[in-house]
Parts: C-alpha cells; structure tokens; sequence
C-alpha cells in the first residue's frame, strides 16, 4: 500500500509541467524532504533554507525526470546534495558573520516556550536524541529519520534509497541499537560522580 | 513467518535480536516473530529492557523529527523561478578563476586611490559614488539600493545579485515579530592591471605578492 497522497500519475503530471500537480506533489514530500535534509545537514545549517532551495530545485529540473517511478530517488539525491553543499557553504558564512557581531549560535538563543514541565522534558529528551542520531554513521541514520516521517515502510525507503527492504530492516535495526548505545552512554557519563570514579 | 515472509531472526544476541526488536517497535513482527522473541526473553529477560528502551525512544524520536520537519509545511513552491542563468554562467567564470578573483578582491582593498583601468572609467565611479542629492537622501535603504545596482549595471560595474540570501540568524522578539539577519550578495566587476596573491611572509603574517600578468592569462587559458 501506497502512503503518499499524490500517485504516480500526479508524478508524471508534474514532471510533465502541470504546476497544480508540482504543488500537489511538493506538499506531500516537503516533510519527507525534511527528514532527508535533517539526516545530512550540518548542525549550522538552517532547514527551512534548504527546503526553500529544494523547493527551487524541484521547480526548475523536475522536467529532467524521465520516470515517476524515479521520482523519488531523484528528490531524495536533490535534497542529499542540497544539504551536504549549502550545509558547509552556509556554515562557513554564519560562522564568519557570527565571528563578526559577536553573537551567539541560534541553538543558544532560541528557546522554545514550553510551559509544561514534562512536555519539556519530553521535547528536550527528543531533541538530544535528534542530535544523537544525526551522529550515527551514513546509511544508518537517513532510514531511521525516514522511519518517523509518515510512517514510511521499509519498502518505501529502500525504494527511495535504492536499497534492498531487507537493507533497510538491518540498517534501522542496527541505528537504533547504536542509538540505544549512545544515548546510554551519555546518561551514563552524565551521571553525578561517574568522573570521580563513584569512590 | 512475518508480514514481510522472512524467516524470524535468531533473537539471542546481536543482529538477531536488534532485527526482532526493529520489527516489533515498527509494527511489521509476524506471530513467528513474537514466538522467537519470547523464547528470546525467556533465557534473557533484559531484552523486555531493550524492546521498551527501543519503543520509548522511537516514539520521541519521532516527536522530535516530526515537530522539525513540520517547519517544512510553511515553505510553498516558489510563484516565480528565477531564471539565473546568465548569473550562473558568470559564477561558472569565477569558479575557473579561482583564486585570481580571491586576489583581485585583495587588490580593491589594498588599492584605495588607485585609478581603476576601466574603460567607463567615469561612469564607473558614478556607479559607485552616486551623488548624494536629495532625492537619493529621501529615498528608502532599498530604493537606494535599487538605484546602486541599476547605476552599477549600466556602469558595467554591477553583474548582478545572487538570488539565493542565506539566513545567517533568527530570533524571537518580544513584540511577536522575528528579527531575521540574512546576507545580500552583489558581484561587481572591475578592470585592473594588477593583481596580488595572498601569502605568508616569513614571520607568519599575511602579505600581498604581486602576480605578473603572464601568469594569469596562462591560467586562465589552461
């Protein structure tokens, strides 16, 4: 079963130039799209950036797509390169503008009003493991990210990636373990007294 | 037998045991599958520890990746696709000067009061020091700017702006607004008969080292 609202013929009709379909088909992919960039941006890197230059991407070179089957794929590779490439690029500017004014990174200006105890928790315990498993190894962490984007089958992912189903089992099976591991690790070390040795 | 007929993994340790877990915590664990698990569990009662560790952090996880990703719900096709090919055709240019542009950037700032060697000599420093008359006072920052890259093209010292501004930081502001700081990037063109490389002199310092003339047109050519 299908989980995308937009079908293979609204594919074929945007590649085609329908715009309606194009947007029609932008609106089911963009948080996809998100996941995609959120597992291969560098931490500098501001998403909602890069989904506007995906966004541009797809409007000027959806008619090099010859297949709606290869669709997909196709998205996926413009949104891999589209992180990876304005990640750097945009790190460097920010990081030399950040050096410039004196200021401090966003991720320590910003802050979200969550006015419920737990639910911060909760959000902030989410976000840790967000930045943990954008640590894990690539091929390991895209899958995983995918996973919580629409409930996106391993079938569906492996067809995105170009990967057999059964990679994608084994890769999102081991990402969590190593995840499970490091988040471990990390209560661990955070633990009170676990650098004095608990003596 | 899964839903996905493959055979259940052997659950003791390892890739086994991450494979059930992965599937139960997805929803795609077969009846087999839950029998290897149990007998998994049955001589290794931590892998009950393992499936709700798994489950809790799939769960906010997701949270996590779906409250970021919902960011991309406010981001709509564009209505216009500019065309910037022209634009990108002299990026490519600049792309195969390399370095040279880096130094001839250094050549502008290092040669204040230098006459220029351009051609549109005069028009050139129109573009760049418009009169400031009243009507240029008057007019708004972004007025003022239009003016600057209309003057500059017409000069031949403006090529054009980037499309793309790169946000370089948002925050909130008490009011409900959001301050956002952004970057405008112009490239200009100028024409010079010199140029300078960077280089370290032998106290580690940046020092400007002229470039002969030869060299880049053989750069450029190769």
């Amino acid at each position: 079963m299908d989980e995308w609202q937009t079908n293979r013929a609204a594919i074929a009709s945007a590649i085609a130039g329908d715009r309606e379909a194009l947007r029609a088909v932008w609106a089911d992919h963009r948080r996809w799209v998100a996941a995609i960039l959120l597992a291969h941006k560098s931490r500098e890197a501001d998403l909602e950036d890069l989904l506007q230059t995906v966004a541009l991407q797809l409007c000027r070179k959806v008619d090099e797509v010859r297949d709606p089957d290869a669709f997909r794929p196709w998205l996926r590779m413009v949104a891999v390169n589209t992180a990876r490439a304005e990640g750097r690029s945009r790190s460097r500017a920010r990081q030399g503008f950040l050096r410039l004014v004196g200021r401090t990174s966003p991720e320590q200006t910003w802050s979200d009003p969550i006015d419920d105890e737990g639910r911060a928790d909760r959000a902030e315990h989410g976000r840790r493991l967000l930045d943990l498993a954008r640590t894990l190894p690539d091929g390991y962490r895209e899958p995983l990210l995918m996973r919580c984007v629409g409930g996106m089958s391993y079938r569906q992912i492996g067809a995105a990636m170009d990967l057999p189903e059964t990679t994608v089992e084994t890769r999102i099976a081991r990402g969590r373990r190593m995840l499970r591991e490091l988040a471990s690790s990390e209560t661990e070390q955070a633990r009170p007294g676990a650098l004095a040795g608990e003596a | 037998m899964n839903e996905d007929n493959t055979n259940p993994p052997a659950a003791r340790e390892g890739p086994g045991r991450d494979l059930l877990i992965a599937r139960i915590v997805d929803g795609a664990a077969g009846p087999e599958d839950w029998r290897a698990f149990r007998r998994a569990a049955e001589g290794d009662p931590a892998i009950w520890k393992d499936l709700g560790d798994a489950q809790l952090q799939h769960e906010l996880l997701c949270e996590s990746v779906r409250e970021a990703a919902a960011t991309a719900d406010a981001v709509d096709l564009p209505l216009v696709v500019p065309d910037d090919a022209p634009m990108q055709r002299r990026l490519d240019g600049l792309a195969r000067w390399g370095g040279w542009a880096v130094a001839a950037a250094l050549l502008l700032i290092w040669s204040t009061g230098t006459p220029l060697l351009n051609q549109n000599q005069g028009a050139v420093q129109q573009a760049g020091l418009l009169p400031m008359g009243p009507a240029l006072s008057e007019a708004t920052p972004d007025e003022a700017m239009e003016r600057y890259l209309n003057a500059g093209r017409v000069a031949g010292l403006v090529i054009g702006e980037v499309p793309d501004r790169p946000i370089v930081e948002t925050a909130p502001l008490a009011d409900g607004t959001i301050e956002v700081f952004y970057i405008r990037q112009i490239i200009e063109r100028r024409v010079t008969d010199r140029i300078y490389r960077e280089s370290i002199d032998e106290h580690g310092r940046a020092v400007a080292v002229p470039v002969h003339m030869s060299q880049i047109h053989s750069a450029h050519t190769n």
